[in-house]
């Protein structure tokens, strides 16, 4: 890791960052303070608007730390220190599950304390569970776009494919959530996407199953970020 | 003594033969080479191997001993680099720019930086997107000097600069060598090398196609470049039949241009005193005629 560029990589993406980080804790509040709306927090919350606001942050800032100053041929800079390929695709990675952990662990916090506020009735359990879940299909969706990100020199090839990608998952997902209101034929629809292995479903009745289906998550993530640097430290650089 | 760059059959081949081919080449520390050639010679492609952005095909080349692509991390602590298209990263001005910079070479902004900056008149307030061509190409070329690493690797480093700043780059490249720095640059602009390097290669097609030395440029400067106008078309033969070397010839307007060596300046009036001159000039000989040469015969 490079503290430095880490630095930098903050700083140029802050703004993305706390936006979008702002919009999932107000929504999830909001949703969770509403006596009417509590009940939506599994299905629509956590089914859909959770997996769909992260990858804004997730598409926009995986292109950025490295294809995108790459393409933009910023990198240049960066690369003329003595640092290597791998330290920098390292700290980019660093960058993209550690902002990732702060915002979903204030998704926490800031849904245990509106259960408490409203007293909606959520086991604290099941909502760090929810919370977990959903950091799971946010890093898993970030590894698809930093793989994309390490094997290209053109944004446009990053976008085009892991950008797409995240976008087609989330478009299966709210499709196949259709299956669940009558439209049966729509079940294998979700055997599209991988956001479906965040079983919110058995999350809320506490069953045992979502666990496993994390861990399948879990293994995308650490394959892709592992496919994401490699390229990165192999490829020729047009800078 | 190591040589501070050494290339060994150093070859990236790309579609359409194009890339660098079996290169082969030796910089001792200390020395300014100039590397020239068109668009599309080669010289970006070698500058990258160099840093290590791009892994050679085949040979390899070498920093002070160290493999430019399986060590690239160790090479860069000896490199100051200017890339040959100029893109920042996103941030507000060239202040905040050069404050990123330095921390990442784990430097400080120190009395050397303030100088450059001075020289270079950079108006570091300004908005990095903002930047004019020859601000930016100041602004990349203070981060390079301010590495004050043995290896400056410049790739077309006075593109977009005006005159007096031309001048300013090349007083400091002087500056630098007289502490001992390697540099080598590269440049679609003959002259500006003539007075800084003492060796300068000529790429073409990926290939190192001529040489020339300090000895060499000195013979260079021997000649002159005579355009003589006669007035009519028995002049104008005459003048073709002549033993000096011949560059240029405008039939229409019964014009000759001749390569004159110092030594020949009797046979010269000789040959003036037989023609009805209407124009005569002079001027020297430099790079820029020798490689318009070179590119026509090779």
């Amino acid at each position: 890791m490079s503290f430095p560029l880490l630095k930098q990589t903050f700083k140029a993406n802050f703004a993305v960052w706390s936006l979008v980080t702002l919009v999932m804790n107000a929504i999830l509040a909001q949703l969770i303070l509403m006596k009417q709306t509590a009940t939506m927090v599994g299905p629509m919350y956590y089914g859909m608007l959770a997996s769909t606001i992260i990858a804004l942050f997730v598409v926009i800032c995986g292109d950025k730390v490295l294809v995108g100053q790459v393409d933009q041929g910023s990198m240049a800079y960066i690369l003329t220190a003595p640092i290597k390929r791998t330290t920098v695709a390292l700290t980019q990675m660093g960058y993209l599950i550690g902002s990732l952990i702060v915002t979903f662990g204030l998704m926490v916090g800031t849904s245990l304390l509106a259960n408490n506020i409203a007293d909606a009735g959520f086991k604290s359990q099941v909502l760090i569970d929810l919370n977990l879940g959903a950091f799971m299909v946010a890093l898993a969706f970030a590894g698809i776009v930093f793989a994309a990100s390490g094997i290209f020199n053109l944004s446009k090839f990053a976008l085009g494919t892991g950008g797409l990608l995240v976008i087609l998952f989330i478009l299966l997902a709210i499709i196949g959530s259709f299956a669940d209101y009558g439209v049966k034929a729509l079940d294998t629809v979700q055997d599209l996407t991988i956001v479906s292995l965040f079983d919110y479903k058995n999350i809320m009745i506490e069953g045992s199953q979502w666990l496993p289906k994390l861990a399948v998550l879990g293994g995308i993530a650490v394959a892709t970020f592992g496919v994401g640097t490699a390229f990165f430290a192999k490829k020729d650089l047009p800078l | 003594m190591q040589a501070m760059i050494e290339m060994t059959k150093l070859t990236k081949a790309y579609k359409q033969e194009r890339g660098v081919f079996g290169m082969k080449l030796q910089i001792r520390p200390g020395e300014i080479v100039g590397i020239v050639g068109q668009n599309g010679a080669g010289k970006t492609t070698t500058m990258r191997m160099l840093m290590g952005f791009i892994k050679p095909t085949s040979g390899h080349s070498e920093i002070s001993g160290l493999d430019t692509w399986q060590s690239a991390a160790k090479t860069k602590a000896l490199i100051g680099y200017v890339p040959g298209e100029i893109a920042f990263p996103d941030t507000k001005s060239g202040a905040t720019f050069l404050k990123m910079q330095l921390e990442l070479l784990r430097r400080s902004q120190d009395v050397y930086v303030n100088e450059l900056i001075q020289r270079f008149k950079i108006d570091l307030t300004a908005d990095i997107k903002r930047m004019s061509k020859g601000m930016k190409q100041k602004t990349a070329l203070v981060c390079a000097f301010m590495t004050q690493a043995p290896l400056l690797l410049l790739d077309e480093p006075t593109t977009g600069l005006d005159p007096v700043m031309r001048e300013t780059f090349i007083d400091l490249l002087l500056q630098v060598k007289t502490k001992g720095t390697t540099v080598f640059l590269s440049s679609h602009m003959f002259n500006e090398l003539e007075r800084t390097c003492d060796r300068i290669l000529f790429l073409k097609n990926g290939q190192v196609i001529d040489q020339l030395d300090q000895k060499k440029v000195t013979a260079l400067h021997q000649y002159q470049r005579v355009m003589i106008q006669g007035t009519d078309e028995q002049d104008y033969n005459r003048l073709m039949q002549t033993n000096f070397e011949l560059v240029d010839s405008e039939p229409e307007r019964y014009t000759v241009t001749l390569l004159v060596n110092e030594k020949q300046t009797a046979p010269l009036l000789d040959l003036l005193q037989t023609i009805e001159l209407q124009n005569i000039s002079f001027s020297i000989q430099n790079l820029d005629n020798y490689f318009e040469k070179e590119l026509a015969t090779h």
